[in-house]
């Protein structure tokens, strides 16, 4: 009798542990992630930090000028939107022109871009645009930054 | 008597062991060999993804040497080319007297890479994508070249800054080598020109937009004169590059003028 009281107490104990793994696994559960929103993510970003860096980096097709000496890159063209402010329609112009010019050959269609300064002020913006677009940060001055958010057409 | 007693042993190990295949089931499941559940080649993007912060962090650097340049650039205009100890009248460098300063081209070209430092530092402060710029600008040796039309500088890193991400790790080489269109020579031709005219120049009016006087047009004198000094401004105003284009404030001496004016550049 004192056998069995004992063999039903161990499998109520088994029951339990049974019970709790099952509760435990299904709250350790992680849905694994979609290969295709990574695989577009990292993509997408790889792709904007080449797009933003060649383009960066790259000396502006505009002729001198009077503000320009024709040898500037665009991270050039930004500083100086900012620099001078008397003139920054002028620099902001040219970089819209140029970078729509710029954008067409690209690997990849560029839907959109936003360009702000530090204090979220806009400076250049054009085409569709997402909040969760990959961002850039470009130098300023005194730690400040330019973002430059680029959006791929899907 | 005997059974219970091996009976209750026996369920406290089964007990144990339950928990410890508990434990492992979970910690295996939580910790175990592929945490991320990441899909078939999500290492290799992320990967790429991790080495293209070396190329964020070399444009960052690129870009803020050239902004840097650029800042030297305007500093210099507002400051003057002359050095902190010359000679001067009200803030005004006294020029073309027996004691005053002459402008040479290695201490202009100190001058203007002391105010690039000056601005080069504030971009190292921070990290950049978690990349430390390691001793900041000491991390460099310095060498400028200025030719007709554009100034280079290039820096020669000392040690290499190292980034670490989620699956790879690795050092890069932070030299860099930038040139902006600033002609920097401009500064040593128009003093060596206002020396040689400087009668042309004390006839002019209070300002003479265009002037000529040996130096190009492209150029604005502004000058005003209290008793024997002549205070003399000479900007460059076309084209507008407003980073880039020169300007010169300095005072003169009447009386010792004459004196001297013979003497400079024998």
């Amino acid at each position: 009798m004192r056998k069995g009281a004992l063999n039903h107490g161990a499998d109520i104990i088994y029951g339990i542990l049974i019970i709790l793994i099952a509760i435990m696994l299904q709250s350790f559960y992680k849905e694994p992630s979609t290969p295709t929103t990574d695989f577009e993510t990292i993509e997408t970003h790889t792709d904007v930090t080449l797009f933003t860096t060649n383009f960066l980096s790259t000396t502006i097709t505009t002729p001198s000028n009077e503000f320009l000496t024709g040898e500037e890159t665009y991270g050039d063209l930004l500083f100086l939107a900012l620099e001078d402010k008397e003139n920054q329609a002028e620099y902001l112009s040219i970089f819209e022109r140029t970078m729509s010019k710029y954008i067409r050959n690209g690997p990849r269609i560029v839907g959109g871009y936003w360009l702000k300064t530090e204090d979220r002020t806009t400076l250049s913006r054009a085409g569709i645009l997402s909040q969760d677009a990959p961002i850039y940060q470009i130098p300023y001055k005194n730690g400040e930054t330019i973002s430059l958010q680029i959006v791929f057409e899907a | 008597m005997i059974n219970h007693k091996i009976n209750k042993k026996g369920t406290v190990v089964l007990l144990i062991i339950s928990l410890a295949y508990l434990i492992t089931t979970v910690s295996l499941l939580y910790y175990g060999t592929n945490p991320q559940k990441d899909f078939v080649g999500a290492k290799a993007l992320r990967s790429l993804d991790e080495l293209n912060v070396g190329k964020e962090v070399q444009l960052y650097l690129d870009q803020s040497v050239r902004n840097s340049m650029y800042l030297a650039a305007k500093d210099l205009k507002i400051a003057g080319p002359f050095a902190d100890s010359c000679k001067k009248e009200d803030l005004k460098v006294l020029l073309f007297s027996k004691d005053s300063c002459i402008l040479e081209e290695k201490k202009l070209q100190e001058k203007y890479l002391t105010f690039f430092k000056k601005h080069f530092i504030t971009f190292l402060k921070e990290p950049f994508k978690e990349v430390t710029f390691v001793d900041g600008i000491k991390n460099y040796d310095y060498t400028i070249t200025v030719s007709e039309n554009s100034v280079e500088i290039i820096g020669l890193a000392k040690k290499q800054l190292s980034f670490k991400g989620e699956d790879i790790a690795y050092t890069l080489n932070p030299s860099f080598r930038e040139s902006i269109p600033y002609n920097l020579k401009e500064y040593l031709f128009i003093y060596e020109k206002l020396s040689l005219n400087t009668n042309c120049l004390l006839k002019q009016d209070k300002e003479i937009p265009g002037l000529d006087c040996g130096i190009r047009p492209s150029f604005t004198l502004f000058k005003e004169q209290k008793g024997d000094i002549a205070y003399l401004k000479v900007i460059k105003t076309k084209p507008k590059h407003v980073q880039t284009n020169i300007a010169i404030s300095f005072a003169i001496n009447l009386k010792t003028l004459q004196e001297t004016q013979n003497n400079l550049f024998t």
